[in-house]
């Protein structure tokens, strides 16, 4: 976990994102005008470290994630395909998700259809 | 705005759902073509609407009318506004976005929402399938539908006038 815990949080007013025994929080939302140029290389950077650190599994918390819009979501889709592309060490992406948030419920199990040996749903 | 409805033509399933009855308008809002939507509309519709809505619906909404104005900013003209309407009518909540767009966009657009408007769920799951492969996905109006369960259609007016309607019954 040396990598992943070095790796800086973004400073984005409207979210909050820290490390919780191992693993990754977010809460807010994700609205900015241009979540590819404000956050892209926070997950890029956080992506790399866990595959230096040769993690087999990193946790998200979405649940209380409230509000993501559509290009916020390509960061998640991103995050898949740079796992998918990774020969070295592939690792699963566990998200832990709240049904009672709409997007959440629509968007993960298609998200987990797409990569089903990437992501994983855990319920909170 | 004077909405030519006469001119209006769509090739869009919910097209044919269209309503007529009389209209109250609840928001209405001109958004900077060349910006995106801010945080700060989505606050606010945030908070009308889950105060006017209890429960999914009011949940639903400010998705939708993001992800619409965001679109309309998106395929839009760049030099002109792009409107933001919410109107409640027949017993219906309808979003409305107005902007102006090149014919060939428009085209576009029509053909993406007829898709959409015929199988929300596909459409939703092929987009999210186009950002993976690095394509353009459409995906915040397949959101509007699938995730928002929200009727899609548009219509034209004169000189490259777009209208977008999502709507839905309170």
């Amino acid at each position: 976990m040396k990598n992943v815990e070095a790796v800086p949080m973004p400073e984005v007013s409207s979210l909050v994102a820290r490390l919780d025994g191992g693993r990754l929080v977010l809460e807010g939302t994700m609205a900015t005008q241009n979540p590819a140029a404000d956050l892209g290389p926070f997950f890029k950077a956080f992506h790399q470290a866990i595959v230096q650190d040769r993690l087999k599994e990193i946790v998200v918390d979405v649940t209380k994630l409230t509000f993501v819009n559509s290009s916020a979501i390509r960061l998640f889709v991103d995050w898949t395909t740079w796992i998918r592309k990774e020969e070295a060490s592939p690792y699963r992406l566990a998200f832990v998700t709240d049904p009672a948030l709409t997007w959440q419920k629509t968007t993960f199990p298609v998200l987990k259809n797409l990569a089903p040996s990437v992501v994983f749903l855990k319920p909170s | 705005m004077i909405w030519d409805r006469n001119a209006a033509r769509s090739q869009a399933p919910g097209a044919a759902l269209r309503a007529t009855g009389p209209a109250k308008s609840l928001v209405r809002v001109a958004c900077d073509a060349g910006g995106t939507p801010t945080e700060l509309l989505l606050e606010f519709l945030s908070k009308y609407t889950s105060q006017r809505y209890p429960g999914q619906l009011g949940q639903r909404l400010p998705v939708a009318a993001y992800e619409l104005i965001e679109n309309g900013i998106q395929y839009g003209s760049v030099a002109k506004e792009v409107i933001f309407e919410m109107l409640e009518r027949d017993g219906w909540v309808e979003l409305r976005v107005t902007n102006h767009a090149v014919p060939a966009r428009v085209s576009r657009l029509r053909e993406q929402i007829g898709k959409i408007a015929a199988d929300p769920s596909k459409a939703y799951a092929e987009a999210m399938q186009r950002s993976m492969s690095g394509g353009k996905p459409m995906l915040g109006l397949a959101r509007v539908s699938h995730e928002c369960r929200m009727e899609l259609y548009l219509e034209e007016g004169s000189v490259g006038e777009v209208l977008v309607v999502a709507r839905c019954r309170r």
